[in-house]
Parts: C-alpha cells; sequence; structure tokens
C-alpha cells in the first residue's frame, strides 16, 4: 500500500523481463553447459563466446513460416502454447527473489504456484490434442498422466516446509529460514520435491511426452516458428521457477552472507539451474511404466513418510 | 510309399523318382548341372554326390550319384556326410577349372546355376594356377550368344536341343577335356526352341543376345505374370522391365518362361521368347495421331493414305467424345471392329461403346465360322482338350492338316514327346526307370506313330511314321474316310486311291488299337471340312473307346477362342459389317468406325476393304503398331501392349488366363478400353450404357461385367484377385528386394525420388514393397529363393518337382455348355465341282506357316526380322512343271488384289497344283486374305515393277 | 541404483574439465588418413581404357540404392556403362560398392566434402566420377586375366590361358 506505484511497476515489468530473457539466454547456456559436458564447444560462433546465439535463434524462430497444418483444430492449436508461458510467468509473481524484489505478496503464495504450474499441462495437453497428429496425443497423454501423478506428492512434499514455517506465503517461509535452510530438516522432502520438479517441467529425464526416439516430438510435432518457441521458453521458464521455488522454500532464498540478498538468489537458483542440465547430459530417460511405477511406489510413500515424521517431529517438541 | 531317412530325418516318399528329384521335391539342397526336371538323369556330372548307409550302424557308408539312384524303401542317406561334402567339393573344382573368370562381364551372372552350386558346395577358392583350356565362339544367329570358355560339358544344352526338341544342328564336338557345343560351321541355330538353351545351360555358354543388348541383371528386372501373344497356346511367360535410366520410361527387356505344367512347362518357343520386341520397335505407336486435311504438295504416300501429326490427346479424345455424344442422338453411326489379338477387356469395352449391334469380330467369315466350329467340337462331352502334359503321354498321334510346329509350336514340342513313349513302354517292360534318360533313349525300335496327313510338315517330319501331302481338300476326304474305317473297318466304302486307302486302313487301325490316341487339327488351314473330319474322327474313336479323346484344335491368335465367346451364329464378320454398310448407303447420317487393335488388310481383301473405307467418313484406331490399316485411320490412339497391360484371354483350349501389367506404358500409351473410358467420360450426356462405361475404373471391372453379360465367361469372376487384394495386408511386388538404383535411376532429371506409379488393375506395386515369396501368390513371377537364384529354383515352388507350382495352376477353363455336334452332314460341298478361273497357269495357293513370319506381332521384333526369310513361294517343281520357273528363282503371283513377286522354292510335298503362301510372311501380308485361293503364277520379268 | 545415477552425474561433470574433442572443422581440418575412405571415383586400367565393365554388382550392393548404371557393349567386345550415376546426396560413403567391384573400378578417395547449395548438383555422372589413372592398382586389367575376348586380345591371350583349341584338328 505504501511503495509508490512505479516500485511497483518496476517489479512487474522488471521481473517479467528478466525471466524472459533468463529463458531465452537458457536457450544458449544449456546448449553451451551441454557441449562442455560432451567434450565439444557447443554454440560459439555468433557473438563473443556465442552468446549472440539466442538473438540469431530469435530471429530464426521469428522469420519462420508460422505453418498451422490444415487437419489442426486451429483456435486451440494457437491458444495452447500461450498458456505455458503465461501460467509461468504469472507462478514468477509470488516469488519473492529479495526483500524489496517480488511482485506479489500472497499468503497462500505456494499453494497458487503449485496451482500455475498444473494449468500448465493444459497447454501441452491441448496442444497435443490440437495437433491431430497421433504422435503429439500420445505426447500429451503422456503429460496429463505424468502430470497428475507427480503433482500429488510434489504438494505433499512441500507440506513439511510449511509445517516448519507455518505459512503458505513464499516471504513468511523465506523467513523462517533466517536461521537454517529448511533442506537440513526437510532433505527427504528436498529430493522428492526436485525430482517431481524435473517431472513437472518435463525435462530429461522426464521428457516423455516428447520422447523424440518414439514420439517424433512429442505434442509439440506439429509446431514451429514462434509458437513453438513458446513451447520453448515456457519450458526453460519452467526450469527457472522450480529452480527459484527450490531456493525460496530449501535453501534459503535470498539469505546468505556478505553479498546482497538478490545475488544470493540468483547464485543458488543458476546451480539449481545447471543441475537440471548436468541431469539432462547425464541420465537416460525411463520407460514410461517405469516412471509410472517409480512416482507412486516410491515418491508417494516417500512424501507421506516425510510428512508423518515431520509432523510427528513437530508435535513432539510442541 | 516307401519311407526313408535323410540325415536323421525320416520321409515318406513317391518310390517312382530318383534320390535327387526326391530330395529336390523334399525341399532339401542338393547341388546338380547334368540332371534336369524335365530331361532326367545321365549322371555325367557327379555333382549330387550323397552317401548311402548299410544299416545304423554302418558309420562311413558309400558314396552314391543321387541322380542315378533309385529309391530303396528303409534306405539311409546322408546330404551333409563330410565325404559328401568333400566330393561334391573336388567335383565343383574341377569343373571350375578352366572357367574363366569373367562373371562380371557374363549375362548369366546373377542367374547362374553355376554360381549357385559353387557357393552351394562350399568350394569357392581357385587352388588350380595352371593353364586355362579355351574355345573359339561362333555366331549362331540373332538370338543366341555363345561363349563356349564357360563351358562345364554337363551336356544338357545337345540333350535338349538334339534328344528333346529334336535339332540337328548342334552337337558336341571333340573329345575328353576339349569337347565343344556348337554347329559344324556358324549360323543360325535352326530349331525353333533354341531360345531354351538359355535356361537350360547351367551357366553363360548360351545366353540371350536380344537381352544383352539391353542388358540388366535378373535382381534389375520388375516382372510379373503374363501370357504370350504370339499364338493360342497360351504359354506363360515372366517379362521383365526396368527404366533405360536415361530419363525415358520403362522398356521391356526380356522375356522368359513362368513354369505352367498344363501349358509350357520349362519351354517356350522363340518366337515368344525373341517376339517381345516388337514393344520396343520404330514401327510402335507412342503417340496421338490425327490424319491431316490439309492438300500436300507431293507425297510418297499412296492415295488414300493418310499422313498423320501428332495431336494432344485431350483433342483427339474431346473429338471422339463429340462422336459418340453423336452417336447417341443417332446423329452419327458408330461401329466397332474387335481383334483376337487383345484382350476379352478390350473387346468388350467396345462392344458396350457401340452397342453389340453395332460390333464386329474383325475375322472375315471363314476365319470366324471356324473358330465358331472349333467352339463347338470342344463342347462336346466326347472331345477332351489335351493339356501338355496329357499330349506328351498320349501313345498314337494323328496330325490333320495342320503345321502344328509353325501354329502352336509349344505342341509340336509336346508331340515330338509323346513320340518317345513306345520307348517308354519297352523302358518300362524292361524296368528300367523311365529317368534314366540315357538307357531309355538308347533303346533300339521305332517311336510312337505319329500319321500326318495336310500340305505342310515341318521339323516333326523326321518322327513321322506316316504321311501324306495332299490339297485341304483331298485330305478332308481322306479323313472323312478314316473316320467311316474307324466306325465300320470292314465295308467302308472310302473311295479313296489305293494308296490312301491304305494309308488310312493304317491309321484306322493304330488309332483303334491305341490306348491314348491324340487327334491335332486346326484352323490353319482355312478348311472347315478337315475341323469336321477332326471331329468325327475324335467322336468316333471316343466312342468305341467309351472315354473322351484327346482332340487338339490349334487356333491362329492369342484370343481367337475368346473373341468368338461374344458372338454366337451368323453374326459379327466384316463380311456383315461391309453388308451392314451396303444397306446404309442412302442414309445421310456419317459413320465412324472404330478399329481395335487390327489390321484389317490381314482379314479381308483391299477390294473389299477399299469398298468398307468409302462408306466410312472416319476410322479411330487404336493399337500398337503402324500397320496398313492405321495409313487409312483418321485418328489413331497409342494402346498398351500385352506387357504393359492387364487382361485376360482364352487360349485354343479354351483356358481363359489372365496378364499382367509389367511396367506402364510409355507416354500417352494405355490400355485400349482406358481410351474408351476416357472418350465417354468426355461426353456432356451420358445414356444407361455409357453410364456404366465411365464406371469402370479397373480392369477387373470389366472383367466382372464380362462375367455378368456372358454365361460362358463367367469363370472371369473369380480368376484373378482384384486390385483391393492384399497378402498379410500387402501388394505384391513386381520388383525383386534387391532392385537396385532405386535414388540414382532418375536422379539426373530430378535428385528427389517420386513415388511408384500405382497400378489400379492388380493388386502389384510397380516396386519391391510388397510380398516377394512366389509360394505365396501365383502373382509373384519372380522366381527366387535363397541361394537358387537360377530359373533353377522354381523346384522351391512345385508341388513336387514337374508337378504343379504350389498354390494350384492358374488359369481357368471356360464354361461352355456341354452339347453333342450334330451329326456331321457331308454338305455337297460345291468346291467339289469349282471351275478353275480363267487365267493362264493357275494355281491355288494354300497357306503355309512360318515360326518366324506368320505372326503380325513378332514379326516386328527386330531380331525375328532377321531370322525371317524373304518372300516365297513353294512349288512341287518336279512334278508340276511350268516353263520358266525353277528352284529360286523369282516368281510373280498375279491375284485379284495385285501381284506378288516372290522366290520360287522347290518343295516335293505341296501337291501338283497347288502353291504353298507363307501366311503374313512380310511383303505378303496383304495375300493373307487371300488364302487360300487361285492366283496366276508366272516368272518375273527382270524389269517387272513389284505392285504391292 | 542411486548410486549409479549419482556415479554417472559426477562422471558427466568431470567432463567439464576434459579438451575438447571436436575441432572447429571449415577453419581447422582434422588429419585423414592418405587411404581414408571417403567419395568414390572410376579408374581406368593401364592402357587407359575404363576399368568399369558395368557388371551391376556395385548398384546392387548399394544400400540407400543410389547407384544406376546401364550396361552397352562397345564395338571392340567390352562391356561399358552407358551411363554410371551416383546420388551422392543419398550416399553413405560405406564403401561397399568398392568391396563388391570385381574390376578395381570403383575405388575410394579421402574427398567427402561435397557441399552443394542445390541437391541436384551432388548427382555425380561417369564423367564426373571417371579419373585418368589407375589409382590404388597399377598394374591390373580385367580383360588380361578374364576368358572374354576383346578387340586386341583374343581367345586364349590372357593371362593363364592356353591356345584355343581347334575342333577341327584331327590332333585333339
Amino acid at each position: 500500500m505504501s511503495t509508490p506505484l512505479w516500485i511497483t511497476l518496476l517489479n512487474i515489468f522488471g521481473v517479467l523481463i528478466a525471466t524472459v530473457l533468463l529463458a531465452a539466454v537458457l536457450t544458449w547456456g544449456e546448449r553451451r553447459l551441454l557441449g562442455f559436458w560432451q567434450d565439444r564447444p557447443g554454440p560459439n560462433r555468433v557473438g563473443p563466446f556465442g552468446t549472440l546465439q539466442v538473438v540469431a535463434d530469435m530471429i530464426k524462430l521469428f522469420f519462420k513460416e508460422d505453418f498451422i497444418p490444415r487437419f489442426a483444430d486451429i483456435p486451440v492449436f494457437v491458444l495452447a502454447p500461450t498458456v505455458v508461458m503465461a501460467t509461468m510467468l504469472i507462478a514468477f509473481a509470488v516469488v519473492p527473489m529479495s526483500p524489496s524484489i517480488g511482485v506479489a505478496d500472497l499468503n497462500i503464495g505456494l499453494l497458487f504456484v503449485l496451482a500455475m504450474s498444473s494449468i500448465a499441462v493444459y497447454s501441452i495437453i491441448l496442444g497435443g490434442y490440437a495437433s491431430n497428429n497421433k504422435y503429439a496425443l500420445l505426447g500429451s497423454l503422456r503429460a496429463a498422466a505424468q502430470t497428475v501423478s507427480y503433482e500429488v506428492f510434489m504438494g505433499l512434499s512441500l507440506m513439511g516446509v510449511v509445517m516448519l514455517s507455518g505459512s503458505f506465503n513464499l516471504r513468511d517461509i523465506v523467513d523462517a529460514q533466517a536461521g537454517y535452510w529448511f533442506i537440513l530438516p526437510q532433505f527427504l522432502g528436498f529430493i522428492v520435491f526436485f525430482i517431481a520438479g524435473i517431472a513437472e517441467s518435463r525435462r530429461t529425464p522426464f521428457d516423455l511426452p516428447e520422447a523424440e526416439h518414439e514420439l517424433t516430438a512429442g505434442f509439440h510435432t506439429e509446431y514451429s516458428g514462434m509458437k513453438f518457441g513458446m513451447f520453448f521458453v515456457g519450458e526453460y521458464l519452467a526450469v527457472i521457477l522450480i529452480s527459484a521455488l527450490i531456493t525460496t522454500l530449501f535453501l534459503g532464498g535470498w539469505h546468505g552472507p556478505w553479498l546482497p540478498p538478490i545475488v544470493w538468489f540468483c547464485l543458488k537458483t543458476a546451480f539449481l539451474v545447471a543441475l537440471f542440465i548436468l541431469l539432462r547430459a547425464s541420465l537416460p530417460r525411463p520407460r514410461y511404466d517405469q516412471l509410472m511405477k517409480f512416482g507412486w511406489k516410491v515418491m508417494l510413500p516417500l512424501s507421506l513418510v516425510n510428512l508423518l515424521a515431520t509432523a510427528g517431529i513437530l508435535l513432539w517438541i510442541a | 510309399m516307401p519311407t526313408i531317412t535323410i540325415d536323421g530325418e525320416k520321409y515318406q516318399v513317391d518310390g517312382e523318382q530318383n534320390l535327387l528329384n526326391t530330395c529336390l521335391s523334399l525341399g532339401l539342397d542338393i547341388p546338380y548341372f547334368c540332371w534336369h526336371p524335365a530331361m532326367g538323369s545321365v549322371g555325367a556330372c557327379r555333382q549330387c554326390a550323397m552317401i548311402e548307409y548299410k544299416g545304423k550302424e554302418d558309420q562311413s557308408g558309400r558314396l552314391i550319384i543321387s541322380c542315378m539312384t533309385p529309391i530303396r524303401d528303409g534306405a539311409i542317406y546322408s546330404i551333409e556326410a563330410e565325404a559328401a561334402e568333400t566330393f561334391r567339393g573336388s567335383i565343383i573344382e574341377n569343373l571350375m577349372i578352366n572357367h574363366p573368370h569373367d562373371c562380371p562381364v557374363c549375362e548369366e551372372g546373377g542367374e547362374c546355376h553355376l554360381q549357385d552350386m559353387t557357393e552351394m558346395s562350399g568350394h569357392t577358392l581357385r587352388r588350380y594356377r595352371g593353364t586355362k583350356r579355351t574355345h573359339r565362339n561362333q555366331y549362331l544367329g540373332p538370338f543366341i550368344n555363345h561363349e563356349m570358355n564357360r563351358c562345364i560339358t554337363c551336356y544338357r544344352c545337345v540333350r535338349f536341343y538334339d534328344d528333346y526338341a529334336g535339332g540337328m544342328d548342334l552337337q558336341a564336338l571333340g573329345r575328353n577335356d576339349q569337347v565343344y557345343f556348337g554347329r559344324q560351321e556358324e549360323g543360325r541355330l535352326e530349331n525353333g526352341f533354341s531360345g531354351n538353351l538359355v535356361e537350360v545351360c547351367p551357366t553363360g555358354v548360351f545366353t540371350d543376345k536380344t537381352f544383352s543388348a539391353h542388358f540388366v541383371r535378373k535382381w534389375d528386372l520388375q516382372t510379373a505374370p503374363s501370357i504370350c501373344e504370339h499364338c493360342a497356346v497360351g504359354c506363360n511367360t515372366a517379362p521383365g522391365a526396368r527404366e533405360p535410366g536415361n530419363g525415358h520410361e520403362p522398356i521391356l527387356r526380356r522375356v522368359i518362361n513362368l513354369y505352367h505344367r498344363d501349358i509350357n512347362g520349362y519351354f517356350l518357343c522363340d518366337r515368344g521368347r525373341f517376339g517381345y520386341e516388337y514393344i520396343n520397335s520404330a514401327t510402335r505407336i507412342e503417340k496421338v495421331f490425327s490424319a491431316r486435311h490439309e492438300t500436300v504438295i507431293s507425297s510418297t504416300a499412296q492415295s488414300g493414305d493418310r499422313l498423320h501429326r501428332e495431336v494432344a490427346p485431350q483433342k483427339a479424345l474431346l473429338h471422339l467424345a463429340q462422336q459418340i455424344s453423336a452417336a447417341q442422338d443417332n446423329r452419327r453411326h458408330m461401329l466397332g471392329i474387335g481383334s483376337p489379338r487383345t484382350s476379352l477387356e478390350n473387346n468388350f469395352a467396345l462392344r458396350q461403346l457401340v452397342g453389340p449391334e453395332n460390333f464386329f469380330s474383325g475375322l472375315n467369315q471363314r476365319d470366324q465360322e471356324l473358330l465358331q466350329l472349333v467352339n463347338n467340337i470342344q463342347s462336346d462331352n466326347r472331345i477332351l482338350c489335351p493339356t501338355t502334359p496329357e499330349i506328351e503321354a498320349a501313345d498314337a498321334v494323328f496330325i490333320l492338316a495342320e503345321d502344328i510346329y509353325n501354329t502352336a509350336p509349344r505342341i509340336s514340342l509336346a508331340i515330338r514327346q509323346a513320340a518317345r513313349n513306345r520307348q517308354k513302354q519297352q523302358a518300362q517292360s524292361l524296368k528300367i526307370p523311365l529317368w534314366q534318360d540315357a538307357s531309355v533313349r538308347q533303346l533300339e525300335g521305332n517311336g510312337s506313330p505319329i500319321i500326318f496327313a495336310g500340305t505342310e510338315l515341318t521339323d516333326l517330319e523326321n518322327i513321322a511314321s506316316t504321311t501324306l501331302f495332299e490339297t485341304p481338300e483331298k485330305v478332308a476326304q481322306f479323313a472323312r474316310s478314316l473316320a467311316l474305317l474307324l466306325s465300320n473297318p470292314e465295308n467302308a466304302q472310302t473311295g479313296l486311291e489305293p494308296q490312301q486307302q491304305e494309308i488310312a486302313v493304317h491309321a484306322a487301325e493304330i488309332l483303334r488299337n491305341a490306348k491314348n490316341p491324340l487327334i491335332i487339327s486346326g484352323t490353319s488351314s482355312k478348311h472347315a471340312e478337315i475341323l469336321h473330319a477332326a471331329a468325327q474322327i475324335a467322336t468316333t474313336l471316343s466312342e468305341q473307346k467309351t472315354v473322351p479323346v484327346m482332340l487338339y484344335l490349334a487356333c491362329d491368335e492369342v484370343n481367337s477362342l475368346g473373341l468368338s465367346q461374344f458372338f454366337s451364329g451368323e453374326s459379327g464378320y466384316l463380311e456383315q459389317l461391309l453388308q451392314t454398310l451396303r444397306e446404309r448407303e442412302q442414309s445421310e447420317v456419317p459413320t465412324t468406325l472404330i478399329v481395335l487393335e487390327n489390321d484389317l488388310y490381314r482379314r479381308l481383301d483391299r477390294k473389299s476393304l477399299a469398298h468398307l473405307f468409302e462408306h466410312i467418313d472416319e476410322v479411330v484406331l487404336l493399337d500398337t503398331l503402324f500397320h496398313s490399316t492405321s495409313k487409312r485411320a483418321d485418328w489413331i490412339f497409342p494402346a498398351a501392349a500385352t506387357a504393359e497391360s492387364q487382361g485376360t484371354v482364352v487360349n485354343a483350349n479354351g483356358l481363359a488366363q489372365r496378364f499382367y501389367a509389367i511396367y506402364e506404358g510409355k507416354g500417352f500409351i494405355q490400355e485400349s478400353w482406358r481410351w474408351l473410358v476416357d472418350a465417354v467420360e468426355f461426353c456432356t450426356e451420358k445414356s444407361g450404357a455409357l453410364s456404366q462405361i465411365t464406371s469402370w475404373k479397373h480392369s477387373t471391372d470389366l472383367s466382372e461385367a464380362i462375367a455378368r453379360e456372358f454365361k460362358t465367361l463367367e469363370v472371369l469372376n473369380v480368376l484373378g484377385p482384384d486390385e483391393n487384394y492384399r497378402i498379410d495386408g500387402l501388394k505384391v511386388a513386381r520388383q525383386s528386394g534387391r532392385y537396385s538404383g532405386r535414388t540414382a535411376v532418375h536422379a539426373q532429371e530430378h535428385v528427389s525420388e517420386e513415388p511408384p506409379i500405382q497400378d489400379p488393375d492388380a493388386p502389384m506395386n510397380f516396386s519391391m514393397e510388397g510380398i516377394h515369396n512366389p509360394d505365396k501368390t501365383q502373382l509373384q513371377a519372380n522366381i527366387w529363393s535363397p541361394g537358387w537364384n537360377s530359373n533353377q529354383s522354381i523346384n522351391k515352388f512345385q508341388e513336387q518337382i514337374g508337378g504343379e507350382r504350389k498354390g494350384g495352376p492358374s488359369g481357368l477353363a471356360i464354361k461352355r455348355s456341354k452339347h453333342p455336334m450334330p451329326e456331321w452332314i457331308t454338305p455337297a460341298k460345291e468346291t467339289a465341282t469349282e471351275e478353275l478361273p480363267d487365267i493362264p497357269n493357275p494355281v491355288q495357293m494354300q497357306p503355309v506357316y512360318r515360326l518366324f513370319g506368320s505372326g503380325e506381332l513378332s514379326n516386328q521384333s527386330k531380331c525375328i526380322v532377321e531370322a525371317t526369310e524373304a518372300p516365297f513361294v513353294l512349288i512341287n517343281l518336279a512334278e508340276a512343271k511350268i516353263p520358266g520357273i525353277h528352284d529360286g528363282q523369282p516368281i510373280e503371283l498375279v491375284t485379284s488384289c495385285g501381284t506378288y513377286r516372290a522366290e520360287a522354292r522347290s518343295a516335293p510335298t505341296i501337291p501338283p497344283g497347288n502353291v504353298g503362301v507363307p501366311y503374313g510372311l512380310p511383303g505378303l501380308e496383304t495375300l493373307t486374305p487371300l488364302l487360300p485361293g487361285y492366283a496366276s503364277l508366272r516368272p518375273a520379268e527382270a524389269s517387272a515393277s513389284i505392285e504391292d | 541404483m542411486i548410486a549409479s545415477q549419482i556415479r554417472s552425474l559426477w562422471l558427466v561433470f568431470k567432463h567439464l574439465f576434459r579438451r575438447n574433442v571436436t575441432v572447429q572443422y571449415p577453419d581447422q581440418k582434422p588429419y585423414l588418413a592418405p587411404r581414408y575412405r571417403g567419395r568414390i571415383i572410376l579408374t581406368r586400367d593401364p592402357n587407359g581404357d575404363e576399368r568399369c565393365v558395368a557388371c551391376n554388382l556395385c548398384a546392387v550392393a548399394c544400400p540407400p540404392d543410389c547407384i544406376s548404371l546401364q550396361k552397352t557393349e562397345d564395338p571392340d567386345g567390352r562391356w561399358r556403362p552407358a551411363y554410371f550415376r551416383i546420388n551422392f546426396s543419398r550416399c553413405i560413403m560405406c564403401g561397399l560398392c568398392e568391396d563388391a567391384c570385381p574390376t578395381y573400378a570403383i575405388q575410394l578417395t579421402p574427398d567427402f566434402e561435397m557441399c552443394e547449395y542445390d541437391r541436384q548438383n551432388m548427382v555425380y555422372e561417369k564423367e564426373d566420377l571417371l579419373i585418368d589413372g589407375p589409382g590404388k592398382y597399377h598394374d591390373y586389367s580385367f580383360y588380361q586375366v578374364a576368358g572374354k575376348a576383346i578387340r586386341g586380345k583374343g581367345k586364349g591371350e590372357a593371362q593363364n590361358e592356353a591356345e584355343p583349341i581347334d575342333i577341327k584338328s584331327l590332333n585333339l
């Protein structure tokens, strides 16, 4: 209420532009890192160290023929990619990046983020369905099942954090970690959330919806040009979002010595993003049934155990 | 049935055959060279060695040559025993010692039995380092290439050419390792079955010269089952085609035999094998033409001949469509002439377009009546139309006025085998197995009786036991007398001359005593009396023997008998067309004539045709080749030849068979019926009959329509699968699995590959996609089995060696209602009293036939042209002394339709007062409608110009 | 199982500090052995005649079916390809055609750099493939070891061949 309007606007657009730009830069960063891990240079021809590759890619994507297949459900086909991008960006609204940066201070921030990441899957389901292509449809069906399965314990795994901090407000959670990071008491929760986060953002090794060896390109088989670009950016936004959330929820958010809070937040997030990429570089994709089995038979019991143990300990202490 | 053990497996087998044959029938692989399924064993090459054990305890066994070993019940054999394998390896090593290192430049490479057997026996490394024996080659004519270095001395060539086909001019010369298979001097191999040497020779000594001129390997040929279009026997063939790679469309590369037990077995005649080149010839119609009507200042064309220019097909179709529309509104008469040399489907399409009453057979009255007579005779219960194996089993043959070697060559080859039956009986009585070929052939004694009566007998004359050369009239009289003698041997009043009487009595006795007599006759003498007499003999014999008697009636053209099913009674011949035109002379309505694949100048004499064309305003021709009729046509459409189209034909035995397109014809070429359908599509208004025509999209649609319309042709419905048929969800592949160059053959025009053309008519692909296994379908004509790249792989696809192809025979007999022939009343013919025409030196021309020269289509084949004789006339110079005419001198035949120049050739068998005129020989084609008929003979004047 | 996942993460991570195995291709060129097997050429025999005899074995050996040719026969009796076409845009440089070639006509060269803006330019005809020498096999001439007669080399004149047999001689 007391903050002046210009600061609010700066906050909103700053976060918006920063995240979108970061996502774009990540398209280059990921390829570069993958290159290093695969003993090759990666994109290094455009601009210094290839940093302008992003620009080149953007130009390319904008000028690509924006092709819509005749057999597609056109309105849905066009709208689908926007959903993923929009929801991811909206989710960023509640992420507190430093004591002063952060768009909204929502008292159910955590639920809001979970809700947004669930809505994002509609993008994929609709995109796959509207493509009217069997590979796309198979991809989106996988996405739906995968999201439904992994969302369950994604939420459950966070309940420990909520219990410890006693709030759904992300700022309160960060504040609660001033003394120690929740990764220590909630290590199990961290692991479960991290894995669920990979699955939610459909990154390797859980990228079964697009599994290019079996499904051509999965749900986005028929997409090209900027519509494909939105799916692409959406995925990176999801990576950043999950990384930022882990930072916020388990790694103490902006807390850290000597450096300014925003730098700590960015460093922690960047580390997690790099971890995401390392996972992609090293781990193979499981079979679909293995994915499901892992979710329901391993992760769900683990998160329940975590929940019960946390609750029990808290009660005992109380 | 004896039980034998081979390599530990027990088999129940047919004890009649030798061990090699049995093993191959069981599907076991064992190498061999000198044995041939049709020719039996001689045990020359020792390649098929196996081990026979005395009993279970016997470990070493003894080496046996399986092709010379009869099956013994309970015996234990081994193919895989090491001793046998080593032995076979050493045999092939020795055979290969002198084999030249030239597989890459050998036409047989890739389908070579020697290559297969070398691989099979595992001997793949040459150890011999000495010098190789070499031979010089011979020129063997336009068909066969000779490369003697490749010979492995299996003797199959002379066993086929001399022993099986009766050739005289190919011998084994020299001795020991210097044996040479060739002629005494260079020259064309004279026997009409020489082409089979290409398939019989297990290596590349004899190869197809015509194929070599546009050679590709076997695996690169696109193929489908087809029917030979050069005579009415209906041999099954497997033509092969491939793109030339220079941007042009596929061309036909060769024709090989496609095994059909009941017709051609393993062998084709040379007309069938080498006649295919007409399809690639310069006389081929490849574009749409229309006549030019502007006046030309000067031209070499004769009056009445049209000059043609190429037009766009749409334009021509639009024109034809206008005519069809006009005919619908009765503003125009539309007449159609069919053809016995094209499929039932094409004929039917034209018949439906012009209406049955306006559809004519394209035959003259005499030819059509003869065919109907053949049809009637074959409908009799007492008559059996023999298959080739049945002909080969006959123990007495009576050939009535049919020079079968020249009119139905494959049947003549079968008769030659029948001649050996007495020898075979003798062998059986001596307990010599029939597959012991050398032993059986050494038995002394005469062959089975073959009695001939007629004007000319080629090739079979040296095995004919009794011959009578007379005019057809006299031969018919002789045959009637023979029938009389058969029914009433004691006191038949024959009225024959004593000498002929003696022959008749002799023949009657032979036929009466024969268990399995065979009568051969046909339409070639153009004499109904002959057919009557042949039928009479057969029925008389049948009544005495109380079983149907074999009567083979040869017809002229591939679909002669099929076409005649469209007509009943007195209708449809060309003379009637003339009559119709005469009746309509007063009519103001113009007339269009559509001629379907027919050269009318071979059917009607020039005068009648001139008269015919006078009454026609427009002639539309659909055909494959330019000929005399095409010169008179106003519009010419290029029709697909047999190898380019699908259709059904009925052979001389009444067997309906379907042929399939090997490749799509060049450019605008398409099936005649498709041109007609396209023209109807252009019509703006379509009546009921026309809308039926536009509903035809596939060749099988027409086949079904024919089956509905004609009861006798009902089998067309079930003859072959329609285009929707699939095996395991797949069509049949026309190209082999190893078809090469798919992404390069068209690359110089466009580097991206185009999808293969779809076949609308058959469930087959013009690609390598689909079913390749000949076991699964009769539609697969590429006979190949792993390890068996040569044509010998057919062994793998027969129920037993020499038996039916697996999956049963292709082709079905048409269903003619069985009815006894009317009692043949000898017509009180005026022929007996026919006056000689009032011309100087009158002679009666009798048609004689030539394997190379009498076939309309094959006459355009380059290599056959080389083998065809120059125009000649057969005269009995010894008896008929005409002043100024000597053997080898030019003479002139003056006929009602012009004067023909030819060479006089002495033929002692031609009856005096007659001359033999070759039917359809290039230069004398327009004489064919006049045969038989009268002409005046005179020595040619040196300065006389040739009036053609 | 988890240990193996972590181990692979660690192994991959270590590669951050390895040297790159790739080179900056158009600027830097890797070393190619002199007998490196890139695209094919057609060679000539020591007399300067085409070695290819159009036997079609390369075409049938080719896995992507990118070789096509047509046999023709010269007046001197040699078999020769009327055209010999390879569609390098389909070629996978497997070298099976060289293996299959019975006359050493097809040989592989170190050239693999065949970039074109138009795929059509990747279609090579015989004229583009023929070189003026015998390639790796200096002395081999197919017709000198094969039994087929050509002009200038009659029957019995090839290596290890005896005089042709005169079947009309009495001295067999």
